[in-house]
């Protein structure tokens, strides 16, 4: 086992490499849950052994905490398929977002309403991860950001985007640096109209927003995306679409930063809310896609050949009538393939992004009534899904185990195959959102044989 | 000195540094991996990005040029990340020190290596953009005095002084101060190892596995950044060095950059806020109390999760109110049903909430605290001893009170603090209560004879001849109400979903994730008296510019939506009030009106919201378990 860090720049020739040498073979499809992660750590490229679910308390529902949920995920095991662990951290926090350090010893797992972000220590014993620590004082260090979001790992740091300000709980928002060890070091505000500090608006809007991010080390940039403040993510989904108001007040912009200086350098019109964003891994590929829930179009936020960076709209996702609502994708280890969930009516979709001007899809398959994280091996073998979006967008009713969930599936590259499902309002656990991978071979000197392989340096 | 460091194609995978490594490794012991990748760089070929070559090929980036424009030293900052630990070690001539002994007096960069490592992006890598370091920058007699290079080896067993020694003559040369050290022991090394967060696992024979991490470590003994393998280039560490060595001061200013600020500092002598609006209904309280009041209203730990405080449903910069939202969202996301009234010259009314069922500030403050669906707060006595505990507030209840929290002086405080929001002086009151004839535009002048006359505004937005509030204080049915209660709603609904496009969807996408709309009927919930259904009371006008969205639901967006409702006669039903009734306003009289409603803007309200900005932020998560 070697755990070093592989790095943007060579991703791709990482990639197959690895697929190489670990004689996997190419699949078809092949997409990687491990590839969304920060280009900082090591992957696991074998069988996984656990699944992490950062999962939401119900009122009315088991002990009706928050937890995280450890699940046994190696089909040589005996508990294959199970849980094997639930530990609740303490009332609701609006769990959302987690992940892991650079060294995948912990798991940071943010609060969105409490702003209390949940450190677990996974790397003690990846079958029960223990809370570490709680961060508490994200919003007093930050200067006043709620709702850690992403968690997104940088050498001996994390970098955790907030969704809100305690000001005015709207969407104007920043990015906060905390140490591995959970100490606040910097805040970085969203550039917006009348504090562009120093970006350039390329457009019409400039909304001080914020939502995901991700690196491309080689380029020495950070794209983040911008949805929009507490008052909307945390009111009933209803309440919401009755309100002109509130329906104004999503994000429109993606920014480009500069990496190295944390500077906002240019900021983007990507109208509806733009979510997720993954970044390609090719060694030329100097760009990355997002998603927007409101207007549901996939956009390739892109560098031109001047490394000029760019947005283009280049696909459609269902009928933006019909709110599809996209939310959490994933791009494949050899940037052709983009799944894209749509939560509102339950569907993956699997888009052909091999032109990334022209998004195209290929395939589609309904999962639940509602569907949102998905998450998937290295080898793109297997993919796991899970249910929940927000607390108070959550929907009320539906067919049992296809409410909140989470559902196991393989890929041969045409179709999905159900492996396991596990109803987690059945097992009184709550609703599941984020997922993340945990092997014993990260933290072991000799890995189990027949489980986890991990990535070597390329 | 330019930030970025030259350096020919001569520098590239080839160079003199790296081949050193490589080679030392040969003459020492036998390469267990890597071979194909070893040759390649003893050749000098350079198959960097070549991404039909193997894995072997792939090199870091800092053994190229940099592929973007190197960051300008001194043009940014680098934060504190944390305190560099102190370490003993034994360094190449067999001398021992501590690491904190060499911090002091330089700005630092050191690497965790030992010097058998055969990846040559692990510690390969650290030395060569060392060496890349030294040469480029301590040349510089502004430089090179003020650094200093540490390789640490985490290999004591195989990396003895004299190992070290030998090692460190590949690359020593005169002017660099470049110590290459161990620890004396494993015990040492391991509490070493922790301190820098060096997760390092010896995987059998000489080899390691272990994460490359290089730190930039300035004379306060603070990490200053942390370099691993993607980004750890000679010219960004040089440009980081040259930043620290100029910086005067660390630390950036957190808090959020106001677009406001500077607007409102700028704004002219201020008008007397007080001009045009009744005398003190209550004498200005203490300052120690106003002090306790703010505090406690812009505190998130007065709500049950310590998430909302009074301020997030009445936004200073928001005219006191909540743009954003036709009804606020109380703890956890939960629907309050009524829009957030604006709190300016609150203290000025005798009848407080939208169904007028308190009289007095000191009362009705509970109501928000104690609401399951505003602060959630499960008690009086909840608050009582919460604010008694709190070591933010020790003694401060006692100054102001002279006695500890208690039920009653809560509500003074918060009380004391909402009267000072005081906001008139606007142009209309210039102007009419003044005698400013310039301070009204004739626009706005011809409103306020709509709004007395043909508009019969003044009915219930009353005015005399000393002061106006522009409300009575009465309620009424308007039909608003009665329309939220008793239509069937629309299926379809046109958004502003982005600004300037417009969307046409069904509400019906949300129905399955939708609670029942809340409903109201207004000042019957209190009288549970028939003719009371969907009354409400009158609002005042005062800043009615800055408290938008309007009306007892906040279901009108604009003041031109406003006064065009009005013009039509509200809503019928049976018991719409007699006052409203078609106005026929023709288009210019109702820009008339409009003009006039945005002339009852205080100027008093930036200084209102640039003192609440002040207010130190709560820590929400702060008592919680």
């Amino acid at each position: 086992m070697k755990a070093c860090e592989p790095y943007s720049a060579y991703r791709a020739m990482a990639a197959r490499f690895l697929f190489y040498v670990l004689c996997v073979g190419a699949v078809p499809g092949a997409g990687a849950d491990e590839t969304c992660l920060s280009p900082y750590m090591a992957k696991i490229v074998g069988q996984e052994d656990f699944l992490y679910i950062w999962t939401l308390g119900v009122p009315g529902l088991g002990d009706e905490q928050d937890k995280l949920v450890t699940i046994d995920v190696n089909p040589a095991s005996s508990g294959y398929g199970t849980v094997i662990s639930a530990l609740s951290v303490g009332g609701r926090n609006e769990a959302h977002h987690a992940d892991l350090t650079d060294d995948r010893a912990y798991l940071w797992a943010g609060g969105l309403d409490t702003n209390k972000i949940f450190v677990f220590d996974i790397k003690s014993d990846p079958a029960r991860p223990t809370l570490k620590k709680i961060v508490s004082d994200f919003v007093e260090k930050s200067g006043g950001v709620v709702g850690p979001h992403t968690a997104y790992a940088l050498p001996g740091r994390m970098l955790i985007t907030g969704l809100s300000n305690q000001t005015d709980h709207g969407g104007t928002t920043a990015m906060v640096e905390y140490t591995n060890e959970g100490d606040y070091i910097a805040t970085y505000w969203m550039p917006r109209d009348g504090a562009l500090m120093g970006a350039a608006k390329s457009g019409k809007f400039a909304d001080g927003y914020g939502y995901d991010v991700r690196a491309l080390p080689r380029r020495n940039a950070l794209i983040t995306s911008s949805f929009t403040g507490w008052n909307n993510y945390m009111m009933d989904l209803g309440k919401m679409m009755r309100d002109p108001e509130a329906m104004q007040h999503f994000g429109n912009t993606v920014v480009a930063w500069d990496l190295h200086t944390r500077k906002p350098k240019k900021i983007l019109d990507v109208p509806g809310a733009p979510l997720e964003v993954r970044c390609a891994w090719g060694a030329h590929h100097d760009y990355c896609f997002t998603t927007t829930a409101l207007t549901s179009k996939i956009w390739l936020i892109f560098a031109d050949p001047a490394g000029n960076w760019k947005a283009e709209a280049v696909g459609d996702i269902g009928d933006a009538r019909k709110i599809p609502l996209p939310v959490d994708i994933s791009i494949s280890a050899d940037d052709r393939l983009l799944w894209v969930n749509t939560w509102n009516d339950g569907t993956t979709h699997l888009f052909d992004v091999s032109n990334p001007h022209a998004a195209k899809e290929i395939f589609k398959q309904k999962i639940g009534d509602q569907v949102n994280m998905v998450s998937e091996s290295w080898d793109g073998k297997r993919l796991y899904y899970s249910s929940s979006l927000l607390a108070n967008w959550d929907k009320k009713t539906g067919k049992a185990g296809d409410m909140q969930f989470l559902k196991a599936y393989s890929w041969d590259g045409r179709k999905l195959k159900p492996k396991f499902s596990i109803d987690f309002i059945a097992a009184k656990l709550g609703s599941p959102h984020q997922m993340r991978f945990g092997a014993r071979a990260l933290y072991a000197s000799n890995p189990p044989s027949g489980t986890s392989s991990i990535a070597v340096q390329p | 000195m330019p930030a970025t460091l030259r350096r020919g194609p001569q520098a590239l995978p080839s160079n003199r540094e790296q081949k050193i490594h490589l080679r030392y490794l040969a003459r020492t012991r036998c390469l267990a991996r890597g071979p194909v990748l070893l040759a390649a760089l003893l050749v000098g070929t350079a198959p960097y990005a070549h991404e039909t070559s193997t894995a072997a090929a792939v090199l870091a980036p800092g053994y190229s040029s940099l592929q973007y424009a190197a960051p300008v030293a001194g043009t940014y900052q680098l934060p504190p990340i944390e305190a560099a630990a102190d370490a003993p070690f034994t360094d190449s001539s067999g001398q021992r020190g501590t690491l904190h002994a060499l911090f002091a007096q330089h700005v630092t960069l050191l690497s965790f290596i030992y010097t058998q490592c055969d990846d040559v992006n692990g510690c390969p890598l650290a030395t060569f953009v060392m060496a890349q370091i030294a040469k480029g920058l301590t040349a510089d007699p502004r430089i090179g005095p003020n650094l200093r290079l540490i390789s640490f080896s985490f290999d004591p067993n195989r990396d003895t002084p004299e190992a070290l020694e030998r090692y460190a003559r590949q690359f020593r040369s005169p002017g660099i101060d470049w110590k290459f050290v161990t620890s004396p022991d494993t015990a040492t090394l391991a509490r070493t190892l922790n301190a820098y967060q060096q997760s390092v696992q010896q995987i059998g024979g000489h080899a390691y596995s272990h994460i490359l991490r290089v730190f930039l470590i300035d004379k306060a003994k603070k990490v200053r950044n942390i370099y691993s393998t993607s980004f750890l280039h000679a010219d960004t560490v040089a440009a980081d060095i040259q930043t620290i060595l100029r910086e005067e001061s660390a630390t950036a200013d957190g808090t959020m950059p106001d677009a406001t600020l500077q607007a409102s500092s700028n704004a002219g002598p201020m008008e007397d806020p007080r001009l045009g609006l009744p005398p003190r209904r209550a004498p200005e309280a203490a300052a120690p109390k106003i002090a306790l009041g703010e505090r406690l209203f812009f505190d998130p730990r007065l709500s049950l999760n310590h998430t909302i405080s009074c301020a997030m449903c009445h936004v200073p910069a928001q005219g006191f109110t909540a743009n954003e939202l036709a009804t606020p969202v109380g703890i956890g996301g939960r629907t309050v049903k009524r829009n957030a009234p604006t709190l300016l010259n609150v203290g000025q009314l005798s009848r407080l909430f939208f169904d007028a069922r308190e009289s007095r500030l000191e009362q009705q403050v509970w109501g928000p605290l104690l609401a399951p669906n505003e602060m959630g707060n499960p008690s009086i006595g909840y608050v009582v001893d919460n604010l008694t505990d709190w070591p933010q507030y020790r003694g401060l209840f006692e100054a102001a009170f002279g006695s500890g929290p208690t039920m009653v002086n809560i509500g003074q405080a918060l009380a004391a603090y909402e009267r000072t929001l005081i906001a008139g002086g606007s142009p209309f009151d210039r102007w009419y209560y003044g005698k400013d004839v310039k301070a009204l535009a004739p626009a706005a002048q011809r409103g306020f004879d709509i709004f007395r006359g043909k508009g019969h505004c003044s009915a219930c937005h009353t005015i005399n001849k000393k002061w106006a509030l522009f409300t009575d204080e009465k309620l009424h049915n308007t039909g608003l109400g009665f329309l939220a209660s008793m239509s069937k709603g629309a299926r379809e609904s046109r958004r502003h979903i982005v600004p300037g496009t417009t969307i046409d969807y069904t509400l019906a996408v949300a129905e399955n994730a939708a609670d029942a709309p809340l409903t109201d009927l207004g000042r019957y919930e209190i009288t549970q008296n028939a003719d009371d259904r969907w009354k409400f009371r009158t609002p005042t006008l005062r800043n009615i510019a800055l408290t938008r969205p309007y009306m007892h639901n906040g279901t009108l967006s604009s003041l031109e939506d406003v006064v065009n409702f009005y013009n039509r006669g509200g809503i019928k039903n049976d018991r719409l009030d007699p006052l409203i009734r078609p106005l026929g306003l023709s288009a210019e009289e109702r820009t008339d009106l409009v003009a006039f409603l945005n002339s009852l803007t205080s100027p008093a309200v930036d200084a209102l919201a640039d003192r609440a900005r002040r207010v130190a932020i709560g820590n929400s998560g702060a008592g919680l378990h």
